[in-house]
């Protein structure tokens, strides 16, 4: 699964921690959601695709051989 | 860090968390102190055998250790409460879902560890002292005991 999350900040000139601190994660979690580290949640997938004004299909990618 | 274990989850009133866990380090600073208090009993009055008398040692050092660390944890417990601001980033902090997960998989690794040296501490007490040995499996079967139950819990609960 890949994300759409650090180009969408970016084009929003929001910094790591005000979205973190808009969807309720440290900035940590951010960090890692960005790099593909970390998978969020269904929850926090609705949250950050909320935030963003999208749907979660429009900010996750997910591939079809996962 | 224990009482990390027992972090807040989301929609909790964090503040009643926090007082909860003002009254937990109470509890536990009081049992502190029961322990050191019962500690100096035992060596006023000299109730325990000298071939044991280390044990007067251990519980002080064990009832002073509890006591200490919580009356820290209650002091910035209680300090965090005055502040708003501070007190949100650590609702953050403790809710975090990465944070959690970072949590349980050191949980898991440690209880993982924690088998793998029983294992071997066993092979090799077995033939060497045998009180050590049903010690260590004691602790083996109350350790998977403690899983099977839980584990049972939870796929019921979720």
């Amino acid at each position: 699964m890949t994300n759409q999350i650090a180009a969408l900040r970016k084009a929003r000139r929001i910094t790591q921690e005000e979205l973190a601190d808009a969807v309720g994660v440290t900035r940590q979690t951010i960090i890692s959601l960005e790099s593909g580290r970390y998978n969020a949640s269904l929850l926090l997938a609705h949250k950050l695709a909320e935030y963003f004004s999208l749907t979660i299909e429009d900010v996750f990618l997910f591939e079809e051989d996962e | 860090m224990l009482f990390r274990l027992f972090n807040a989850r989301e929609g909790d009133d964090y503040r009643a968390v926090l007082k909860g866990r003002c009254v937990l380090f109470a509890v536990f600073i009081a049992l502190g102190f029961t322990t050191l208090a019962v500690s100096l009993f035992l060596a006023i009055f000299d109730v325990l055998d000298s071939s044991i008398s280390y044990a007067i040692g251990f519980y002080a050092g064990v009832g002073i250790g509890v006591a200490v660390a919580c009356l820290v944890g209650l002091i910035s417990t209680r300090r965090l409460m005055k502040n708003e601001q501070k007190m949100r980033l650590e609702f953050i902090k403790e809710t975090d879902e990465r944070e959690k997960e970072v949590t349980l998989r050191a949980a898991s690794a440690t209880a993982l560890a924690l088998i793998a040296v029983a294992y071997v501490a066993m092979m090799v007490t077995v033939v060497l002292n045998r009180t050590v040995f049903y010690t260590l499996l004691a602790v083996a079967v109350v350790f998977f005991v403690v899983f099977l139950s839980s584990r049972a819990y939870y796929a019921k609960k979720l």
